[in-house]
């Protein structure tokens, strides 16, 4: 019997511990859920978004007219934020499609200027061009010209020609097609995509005017020809075709004189645009007016005036108009030194003599530059057949006549 | 049940009864006295967003394209800088938030290879609450109501080339939060 109250007591004394502990517990979790707190957990949050809107960056390009006017144009910087640092980059030169050869634009010179638009054509180049049309900045400035955004400059070329070109491609038309770029200035890297100006340009000719009878006699005739080109020539002289050769004739005829007053092989000086001949005496044959570019290279007229022939025996003739000349352009632009009808007038290369004190006006510039390319024809004197004329005079009553316009055909044979 | 059993249960509803104190007196005794009453306020955590103003520099001027800033072209060089000025609002005790800068969505587009991410600092009225590092920045009441702007900018530059000319720097945004910890 006390044995089993032993174990009772034991187990006993084992759930009252128990009973103790989970009381404690009770009362420690009540006592946490009743005490106040400091601090939430309720991970308040705000925000604030503000919206950016959209930019774009800069379009960097250059524009120019699709059609402009002569030897000027204007070049406009399209960017809205970019400073162009613009130039002039390449010039090819062509004409009748083909590229021109260097040799035919030795000593001419081709120079771009700027200024505002329209204004440029009297400004100090800006860049020249060699004749291997590679262009650079003149007199060591910058090589590039800056544009504002949105802002236009003029940009003009400039042609002054020298012999070569005068001797070979008169009165032709040059297209000359410049490709301008840009780069922005720094720190940008960019560049615009090149534009295209194209111009065009007519190497100076001279053509014949009118020819008009001036003596009662019928046989003296004054002839006048134009000269568009504010170069001066070295000279002018009136060569005739005899049948076999293009000669120089005198001229300056007085009323009814049979005295010449610049005698054949002489020139005329460079302002005049007008003499008197006497066209019966080399047997009324056709009569161009040649100009001198260098004391010893010339360029005939594209148009000849025609006479006819009153009678056989007086030298009486009616000026029969100016006719487009049929003679290539080899034998057209090359004018050899006539053949010497005076013992004033020297030969070929040898110096000549200039008819007045009129004369006095400086020589053309780029008489300086000849003879440099062996191609060019200085000192050639044409190779012409002596055939004779095909195309027979226009019957013309009238004493006074104006030349009808030449007609740009590619002549068919030398001579005349 | 033994004694020390009884004794647990006694122990128990002593500490609930200390605790609660809900049984009253039996006494009776009655007094009153009247009290003020007393107002409770919760607590506050928001941020009071102020207008945004966008400058951009370019050769070492400034011009304010805060409402052309679509009418702009950019160009290499070009320094954007976006000021997003906010007011922080704590109010509790013990309250502390963290507050933060995100410009991440600022520059997207095409051009997010080449402008990079943007430098941003920030700027406090009065001034010196923050540091100016790009943050997170931990905060309490002390900032509240302060203005605190944040300073982003964006350059353009010189390596974007000729490739880039025309792209966009697409709508984007600058957020601000601020959140209780």
């Amino acid at each position: 019997m006390s044995h089993v109250a032993t174990r009772t007591s034991a187990a006993d004394r084992r759930r009252a511990a128990r009973t103790g502990l989970v009381t404690i517990m009770a009362a420690g979790l009540l006592a946490i859920f009743l005490a106040p707190t400091t601090g939430t957990q309720a991970r308040w949050h705000a925000e604030a978004v503000a919206q950016t809107p959209a930019v774009a960056l800069d379009r960097m390009a250059l524009s120019v007219p699709s059609s402009p006017a002569g030897l000027t144009t204007t070049v406009t910087n399209t960017a809205k934020a970019t400073t162009a640092m613009w130039r002039p980059a390449t010039l090819t030169v062509t004409i009748g499609g083909k590229p021109l050869p260097a040799t035919a634009l030795a000593g001419t010179a081709i120079s771009y200027a700027t200024g505002t638009a329209g204004t440029c054509a009297a400004a100090p180049a800006r860049w020249t061009v060699t004749p291997a049309l590679v262009i650079g900045p003149a007199g060591g400035a910058s090589p590039r010209e800056t544009l504002v955004p949105g802002g236009s400059a003029g940009l003009c070329v400039t042609i002054r020609p020298a012999a070569d070109l005068l001797a070979q491609y008169p009165g032709q038309t040059m297209a000359l097609t410049t490709t301008v770029d840009a780069q922005a200035s720094a720190p940008a890297t960019w560049t615009a995509p090149p534009v295209t100006w194209t111009t065009t340009y007519q190497v100076p000719a001279h053509t014949l005017a009118s020819c008009r009878i001036v003596s009662s006699n019928d046989k003296n005739v004054e002839v006048a020809w134009s000269w568009p080109d504010a170069q001066a020539p070295y000279g002018w002289d009136v060569v005739q075709w005899t049948g076999r050769e293009w000669v120089s004739i005198g001229k300056d005829y007085a009323t009814s004189s049979n005295n010449p007053g610049v005698l054949a092989g002489q020139l005329l000086p460079a302002a005049r645009r007008s003499t008197t001949i006497r066209p019966a005496e080399n047997g009324s044959g056709d009569v161009r007016v040649r100009r001198y570019l260098t004391e010893t290279v010339g360029v005939d007229s594209r148009q000849s005036f025609t006479f006819n022939t009153k009678h056989p025996d007086n030298d009486k003739v009616r000026c029969g108009g100016a006719d487009a000349s049929t003679a290539p352009v080899a034998a057209a632009t090359v004018g050899a030194v006539p053949a010497d009808a005076s013992t004033t007038a020297p030969g070929l290369g040898a110096p000549r003599t200039i008819a007045s004190t009129a004369a006095a006006e400086a020589p053309i510039a780029a008489s300086t530059h000849l003879p440099t390319d062996p191609v060019a024809p200085t000192a050639t004197i044409p190779t012409a057949p002596t055939t004779a004329p095909t195309e027979a005079p226009i019957p013309v009553p009238a004493d006074s006549v104006t030349p009808t316009p030449a007609i740009a055909t590619a002549p068919t044979a030398e001579g005349k | 049940m033994t004694a020390k059993a009884l004794r647990g249960l006694v122990a128990v509803a002593a500490v609930v009864l200390l605790l609660s104190g809900g049984l009253g007196s039996t006494a009776l005794w009655s007094a009153e006295a009247a009290l003020p009453s007393a107002q409770i306020t919760s607590g506050q955590l928001r941020l009071e967003q102020e207008p945004m103003s966008i400058t951009l520099t370019r050769d070492g001027a400034s011009t304010d394209v805060s409402a052309t800033l679509g009418q702009q072209a950019l160009r290499p060089g070009d320094v954007l800088t976006y000021r997003v000025p906010v007011r922080p609002v704590l109010e509790g005790t013990s309250l502390e938030a963290t507050l933060a800068l995100d410009a991440g969505g600022l520059v997207v587009g095409p051009l997010k290879d080449v402008v990079g991410e943007p430098a941003v600092t920030v700027q406090t009225e009065p001034s010196g609450l923050l540091p100016t590092s790009p943050g997170p920045w931990n905060v309490t009441p002390a900032l509240s109501h302060a203005r605190v702007t944040g300073i982003v900018t964006v350059t353009i530059p010189a390596t974007a080339g000729t490739a880039r000319q025309g792209q966009t720097l697409e709508p984007g945004n600058i957020s601000w939060s601020l959140t209780q910890v």
